[in-house]
């Protein structure tokens, strides 16, 4: 009884103690915690008094010392190597996909980095252990940046001079210029950082007027509310130009976009386009098949040959996609082109034209072609038959074998001036229902960097886990469920009595 | 210390618990129970891999490590939790009881040897148990592709969680001669490094860092769950063995002098 008294006594004043640290103030419970385990301890040592005297006044007051002292000690070194290890440590990832390592593209930026790069991320304790652990990887990436998790409740003051008011803003700070976002994802995070390394604003200009899709529709499959999303993601200016109401395209518009344009553009409209570009513009066009809206004829002045026709592939299509065939996958990308060199996921064209470098030998003009469909595909110039009644046959005298090419580049010298342009056979590819399919919006967006001259910080974009799905049959289920769930643990219970009941009588 | 001895103090032990049924009995609960939350967590998975089917593009992306491997094997870290105290409690507790313990500890083996042998018996223990686990990632591997790493990482972390947990059970062990205060002792100690990160909330950031790191299973199983190695984890679960398995050989020592 009394030793439990002593016993007692002590746990309820490490109770007490550890009480008062979570919550960091002396309230009721901590206190009356706290006194009832001294009073105890108090009494326990009231109690067996004598057996104390004997202690202290013995060789066992010694022992108990050195095994206290040792103890701390031991602990000390245990805290001291766990400590040392939270800021010295390493990881190995063995997802398959290498899920949980930084990309490319972070790795890429962070070289990038001449001055310190400081991230504070505003999050609530024990919410932000993730973002924790991928900051860790920054600063494990490169000296120059520092973090810190701060909670906004716990510490208002620094919360209040980045003007955060509300949990989960990250705020980067480089160079003199911060940064907000609430993408807490290495996505969010090094477009951000992507950001702030760039030095002037960006503006990409989106021609309206001729039925384009629309920037603003963020629920139909056809909008391209998502695409202007991933535009502003990457701290471009989105802009949108009536071109029938101007004379002029401004001077600021870095990038010019005219996609799934249906009614024809206006001459003047066309003189515009092509001022624009023998003064050094950068132009991405979107076409669709069934469309002319002059801009065939406008780009085959530039030796970009766009055909009217549809291309189509039976074989290499998404599982349960269209059976006709007209969403083809793409898997092959120039090597040399500095949209395309480090690409290599698959993309999605989904009713696409082929466009392809015509036969012009203007040394002027450079056109190569950056993505083309697979050999089992081919372009079906029948498009009567194709839409009207569903039939889609090769026919050698009209229709071409693939690879087809179905996307191009081009640099474009008029003097001293220097024009850009890419071809896609297609708008659909980033609308809302395409745009984050397979690789579709790092394509569209690494040609925009190319557009806009920042292929340095052209890579495959952070990627999510793997997609995998698994289908049983009914025996296979059935089998599951009989070795795991019955026969493995009743052989191991009855296999182990078995031998227990043997090794008894032995 | 000496490798030989605490080899033969090991086997003896491992005959010792092969000699009761308790070895069985937990073996084949965890089984079953390993069994009962894989068929569930699969059942699960193909009826979501249908709905994908259907809904293909429209829901989010499904993958085994999310969907199976985690949640099952998150649950088993809690199930170890609840057993390790039954394997350890003996440990100790029982040669007390049955007053060998005298007859061991003036044996020419040092308490070193005596304290490795069980920890290291306690450990083989744990291996059959996460070996007879091992049908799981068999059918999963048979029937769909799961990450090889990721199933690699989630068993050295179940191993290290599973020997910290052991050397607190032989920790609890040695402070009693009662089998059942042995395992309620343990029991509590680990509940405790369970639960303790769950007070960080609220408390200041220091504080609540050092509560997080504390925490057994949901801060450094996390990582082996996700399929990453991570020197932190690796180096928390040893110095937290270490710690203990010192912290059980000096509660011997002071009989000595007691």
């Amino acid at each position: 009884m009394k030793k439990i008294i002593g016993f007692l006594g002590l746990g309820i004043f490490v109770v007490g103690v550890f009480i008062r640290l979570v919550a960091s103030t002396w309230g009721v419970l901590a206190i009356s915690l706290f006194v009832t385990g001294i009073v105890l301890i108090t009494l326990w040592a009231v109690l067996r008094r004598e057996a104390l005297k004997e202690l202290l006044k013995g060789r066992k007051l010694f022992y108990g010392i050195n095994v206290v002292v040792l103890v701390i000690v031991v602990l000390g070194i245990v805290v001291a190597v766990n400590y040392v290890s939270t800021n010295y440590y390493h990881r190995w990832d063995l997802t398959a996909n290498r899920q949980f390592t930084l990309s490319q593209e972070t790795d890429k930026v962070l070289k990038g980095l001449r001055h310190g790069l400081k991230i504070t991320a505003f999050f609530e304790v024990g919410t932000g252990q993730s973002i924790r652990d991928l900051l860790a990887d920054y600063a494990y990436k490169s000296k120059e940046v520092k973090y810190e998790v701060v909670d906004p409740e716990k510490e208002p003051t620094i919360a209040q001079s980045y003007g955060i008011s509300s949990n989960g803003v990250i705020v980067i700070a480089y160079n003199g210029k911060t940064i907000k976002t609430s993408q807490a994802t290495e996505s969010g995070i090094t477009n951000a950082i992507v950001k702030l390394l760039r030095n002037k604003i960006i503006n990409v200009c989106y021609i309206t007027g001729h039925g384009e899709k629309s920037l603003s529709d963020m629920a139909g499959v056809d909008g391209y509310g998502a695409f202007k999303q991933a535009l502003m993601d990457q701290d471009y200016s989105v802009k949108e130009l009536l071109l029938p109401s101007i004379g002029a395209i401004p001077t600021d518009c870095s990038v010019l976009i005219d996609a799934g344009a249906i009614k024809p553009f206006f001459p003047n409209e066309m003189d515009v386009l092509t001022k624009y570009l023998q003064d050094g513009g950068h132009m991405l066009v979107m076409i669709d098949p069934l469309t002319n809206s002059g801009i065939i004829k406008f780009l085959s002045k530039y030796n970009i040959e766009v055909g009217n026709n549809v291309v189509l592939d039976q074989v290499v299509r998404l599982f349960q996609g269209p059976s006709l065939g007209v969403e083809p996958i793409v898997k092959q990308y120039s090597l040399i082109s500095d949209i395309t060199k480090d690409f290599k996921g698959d993309t999605i064209f989904p009713l696409v034209r082929t466009v392809s470098p015509g036969n012009s030998k203007n040394p002027d003009y450079s056109i190569d072609s950056i993505a083309k469909t697979s050999n089992t595909s081919w372009s079906d110039a029948d498009l009567k038959i194709l839409f009207s009644k569903g039939i889609a046959k090769f026919n050698p005298k009209v229709d071409t074998k693939g690879p087809l090419s179905v996307a191009v580049q081009g640099t474009l010298k008029f003097g001293n001036n220097t024009a850009r342009i890419v071809v896609f056979g297609t708008s659909r590819m980033v609308t809302n229902k395409y745009i984050n399919a397979l690789y579709n919006k790092d394509l569209v967006m690494n040609s925009i960097s190319w557009l806009s001259k920042e292929e340095n910080l052209i890579t495959i974009r952070p990627k999510p886990a793997n997609n995998q799905q698994m289908f049983l049959t009914q025996s296979e289920g059935k089998l599951i469920l009989y070795m795991t769930v019955i026969l493995i643990p009743l052989l191991l219970f009855f296999g182990g009595i078995l031998a227990y009941t043997r090794m008894k009588r032995l | 210390m000496s490798i030989k001895k605490i080899w033969t103090i090991a086997r003896r032990e491992l005959n010792s618990y092969f000699t009761s049924p308790i070895a069985y009995v937990i073996l084949a609960i965890f089984t079953f129970l390993t069994g009962y939350f894989f068929y569930v967590r699969v059942q699960f998975y193909n009826f979501l891999s249908l709905q994908f089917m259907r809904y293909q593009g429209h829901i989010g992306a499904l993958n085994i490590n999310d969907y199976i491997l985690k949640p099952l094997y998150g649950n088993l870290g809690v199930i170890l939790l609840l057993l390790i105290p039954i394997i350890t409690m003996k440990t100790f507790a029982e040669e007390k009881r049955n007053g060998t313990k005298e007859l061991i500890m003036t044996s020419p083996v040092t308490l070193t040897d005596i304290v490795l042998g069980k920890f290291t018996a306690s450990a083989i223990i744990l291996i059959v148990m996460l070996a007879s686990t091992i049908s799981a990632p068999i059918f999963l591997l048979s029937y769909a592709s799961p990450d090889k790493g990721v199933i690699l990482s989630i068993y050295l972390g179940m191993f290290l969680m599973g020997i910290a947990m052991l050397s607190v059970g032989m920790f609890a062990s040695s402070l009693t001669e009662n089998q059942i205060v042995a395992a309620v002792i343990s029991f509590g100690i680990l509940l405790g490094f369970w639960a303790i990160g769950w007070a960080s909330h609220g408390t200041n950031p220091a504080i609540a860092s050092v509560l997080t790191f504390l925490s057994l299973i949901d801060t450094h199983f996390q990582d082996p769950l996700k399929g990453l190695i991570d020197t932190r984890d690796i180096l928390y679960y040893l110095s937290f063995t270490f710690f203990f398995l010192f912290l059980t050989h000096r509660i011997l020592e002071s009989e000595r002098w007691r």
